[in-house]
């Protein structure tokens, strides 16, 4: 048991990478922590009013329990999808297996200590939703107090099923197929379909989030069949109900009856695994770890070998596009989001389309032009600031950071080819975002230029400017991807200063410059004169500053 | 040429990794530079190569500072670190070509260096597969051919022939020995004794940051039957070895 708990601890551990790293080290991963609980706040709040409302109206007609069951069935398809990503990582992704099994320990010991540290990171998603859920029960249905333990047992359990199933199907893909072969491929592919997946529950869960307010409006949702979707995909994981059944009765000895029968389901999950694992997981796993060679012929080599010479500028901002569209985790944080933001404020706004679209068309004539315009210059450095390229440009280089201060190269002239990479995935998002412009919020075809100019601007201000606060604090000891980019403190700092850059733009111009006829002429002048500024401090003080770290 | 002089370098203002180091290494002579684990070899060749700043003393390159003239001096270097973990994702072809925009080589010089070479360490059937799918001694070869396409003045090798098949590293050393026969300066570190009694025309011996021996390997066997000091050391790297 020593070494099941050294082992799991060890593998979690693995998994996590500080949050940040050199002097100030606790105050700054406090930071973060802040940061993140205050990002997630709102959504948690959201979905525990949501749920207390909904139990409320549901409980007039006795069908509270349909909430537990639908939040139950959400949570565990949630730690299902996420789960895939999870074992993927934590079993196969973490290349501890030859180290592992050269050691004395049983398979199941390692396969179980492997189930436990993908399970830590589930309970992530747990939070996020059942917490709101279990409390918003709580406080509405006032249960008693056997609640809180059993509240706290679901909590625990209920991933367990879910996780299990998710790491017997990605055992199985991987035992009989070579997916791994091209893991970043595999990785692209995977998280696509789990953002995919996540985006069309987000889909169904607004175009349902109707709340009952009388027992007809209850029966008519009931008639139109809206609840059974959700309630469909109980099915798919067993044991849902006898955990529902364990809330609902939990002031009575049926309620640990219930409770009892869900945790012998859990158990046997867990031996279904462990069974399951035993004869897939380690061939799996290391057949997968052959290379693949492929033989290429002489002749084609030294024809096609080597291209013509292109300046260095192009080289590394090439380089830097190339890393980030193959590697998978950059693939996924950077590359995606600058595609999937437009789509997203469509989905975000959508139901309420109608109000949205008309917000500019409501402003008194006159002053239409230039909140549109200043809309834009700050879109361009939000838009930038969240595809996270710039504000890792020199995180990402990790322990091969010395590479660039042994090349021949100026150091800014480094830099701002890593800008640049920046800059030309934010470009691509603000020109994603002229369709959502025009149809959505109606902005006049005469304004598209100049918008476009200005959120230019913006993109090239805030792809400078991050990379700028990476090459102050950049991260560079980390030994996985997902670490220098997720676990960086730098990505929600320099999204929260370009959001108050564009905030105060936005306010600078409504208080200055509404009524001017010299708007655009204003902002381009602001934000031509904001990137000169920042460029000629990238030359001086982050050339300098790039030469300071000890690589 | 290279020529450092006085050199002092410390992590966190604490540790000493060199401490007032003076050593030359001329043109046309490879020179070993030997030491056991944290000796301060590693930083003492990232302290030629520009990655890192010293505390104190200067470093020239043929005749360039490597800290007011660094853009110069790297175009004559050639740098092979002690990991060749680089650029995982990038293929080798892509590597090759980014290394030589790097130190702007011709289309013609790259194309013929880049396909001779690639024969040489048998890595002409990989340029298509990335890095990650590499072995340890394919991404040291693929590393060693980058740091060759511009043909180096001055070549500066961090344990080169850690991972390298016993093919690959007899042909390094006939690379090796051809530079140091066109009057190039090959400066590279190893723990392995034997390796640099075969290919050094000196050694230089550093521990705890200092320099305790500069010569041949004949004068090193003479002193070290006079030195205790060196004779530990020896004894110390011979024992890791």
């Amino acid at each position: 048991m020593r070494k099941w708990w050294s082992l799991t601890r060890v593998l979690v551990r693995n998994a996590r990478a500080p949050f940040a790293s050199g002097r100030h080290k606790k105050a700054k991963a406090l930071l973060f922590a802040t940061l993140v609980a205050l990002a997630f706040f709102p959504l948690i709040l959201q979905t525990g009013v949501f749920c207390y409302r909904l139990i409320g109206s549901l409980a007039s007609a006795h069908l509270h329990g349909l909430v537990l069951l639908i939040g139950f069935s959400i949570v565990g398809v949630a730690v299902f999808m996420f789960g895939l990503l999870n074992v993927l990582s934590v079993f196969y992704f973490a290349e501890d297996v030859d180290i592992l099994l050269s050691m004395p320990l049983r398979p199941s010991s390692i396969l179980s200590s492997k189930f436990a540290a993908a399970l830590v990171y589930d309970y992530f998603i747990v939070l996020l939703f059942l917490l709101p859920l279990l409390a918003a029960y709580g406080l509405r249905m006032r249960p008693g107090i056997a609640y809180a333990p059993m509240a706290g047992l679901i909590f625990l359990a209920l991933p367990v099923i879910p996780l299990a199933a998710a790491s017997i199907v990605v055992m199985a893909v991987m035992r009989f197929t070579n997916l791994m072969r091209n893991r970043d491929r595999f990785g692209k592919i995977a998280g696509t379909v789990m953002l995919v997946f996540m985006l069309a529950l987000n889909y169904l869960l607004q175009k349902n989030a109707v709340i009952p307010d009388s027992p007809e409006r209850i029966s008519q949702m009931l008639a139109s069949g809206r609840f059974m979707a959700l309630q469909g995909l109980a099915g798919y994981l067993p044991g849902m109900s006898f955990a529902v059944k364990a809330v609902l009765f939990c002031g009575k000895p049926e309620g640990w009856g219930w409770a009892f029968l869900f945790l012998c389901v859990t158990g046997t999950a867990v031996a279904l695994f462990l069974a399951a694992g035993e004869r897939l997981y380690f061939r799996g796993v290391q057949t997968s770890a052959g290379r693949r060679t492929r033989s290429v012929s002489d002749s084609r080599v030294s024809i096609a070998f080597m291209r013509k010479k292109r300046p260095a500028f192009a080289a590394v901002w090439m380089k830097d596009m190339t890393i980030l569209f193959r590697d998978s985790t950059y693939f996924m944080n950077c590359i995606v989001m600058t595609f999937l933001w437009p789509f997203l404020l469509l989905l975000m706004v959508g139901r309420g389309s109608a109000a949205i679209s008309n917000i500019f068309l409501l402003l008194p004539v006159g002053r239409f032009t230039n909140p549109v315009l200043a809309v834009s210059l700050g879109l361009g450095m939000v838009v930038t600031a969240l595809n996270a390229i710039a504000s890792t440009a020199i995180s990402r280089e990790g322990k091969q950071l010395f590479i660039m201060k042994t090349i021949p190269v100026p150091f800014g002239v480094q830099i701002v080819a890593k800008a640049a990479a920046a800059a030309f995935m934010g470009c691509v998002t603000c020109l994603l975002f002229i369709p959502v412009a025009v149809f959505m919020f109606k902005i006049p075809v005469f304004l598209l230029g100049r918008s476009l100019i200005l959120g230019f601007l913006g993109v090239i201000f805030s792809a400078m400017n991050g990379v700028l606060l990476d090459l102050i604090f950049p991260k560079l000891n980390w030994d996985n991807a997902y670490k220098a980019v997720k676990q960086n403190l730098n990505v929600p700092v320099h999204m929260a200063m370009n959001a108050l850059c564009a905030a105060a733009v936005y306010m600078g111009v409504s208080r200055f410059v509404s009524g001017s006829g010299h708007g655009f002429v204003i902002l381009f002048m602001l934000a031509a004169g904001l990137n000169m500024a920042v460029f000629l401090a990238i030359l001086g003080f982050g050339a300098k500053m790039l030469g300071r770290i000890d690589a | 040429m290279i020529r450092i002089q006085n050199i002092r370098k410390t992590y966190d203002g604490k540790v000493k990794a060199v401490d007032g180091l003076t050593l030359e290494v001329p043109d046309g002579e490879i020179v070993g530079f030997l030491g056991p684990n944290g000796a301060g070899k590693t930083t003492t060749i990232k302290l030629v190569m520009g990655v890192l700043r010293p505390d104190s003393g200067s470093i020239t390159v043929n005749g360039l500072d490597i800290q007011s003239q660094p853009l110069q001096a790297k175009k004559i270097m050639g740098y092979v670190p002690d990991s060749p973990d680089l650029f995982l994702k990038l293929k080798g072809r892509e590597y090759l070509n980014f290394m030589a925009d790097m130190y702007g080589v011709t289309a013609g010089e790259r194309r013929e260096r880049a396909a001779r070479l690639a024969e040489t360490f048998e890595l002409s059937g990989s340029m298509e597969e990335t890095l990650q799918q590499y072995s340890h001694g394919m991404r040291q070869k693929i590393v060693l051919i980058g740091a060759l396409l511009h043909d180096p003045e001055v070549f500066v090798l961090d344990e080169p022939l850690t991972g390298l098949d016993p093919k690959s590293a007899f042909r390094l050393k006939e690379i090796l020995r051809d530079y140091a026969g066109r009057k190039r300066t090959v400066f590279f570190s190893t723990h392995v004794l034997d390796v640099a009694e075969r290919l050094c025309d000196r050694v230089a011996v550093i521990h705890k940051g200092r320099l305790l021996f500069i010569g041949d390997m004949k004068d090193m066997k003479s002193k070290l039957q006079k030195d205790a000091s060196l004779e530990s050391l020896f004894l110390e790297m011979t024992g890791n070895a």
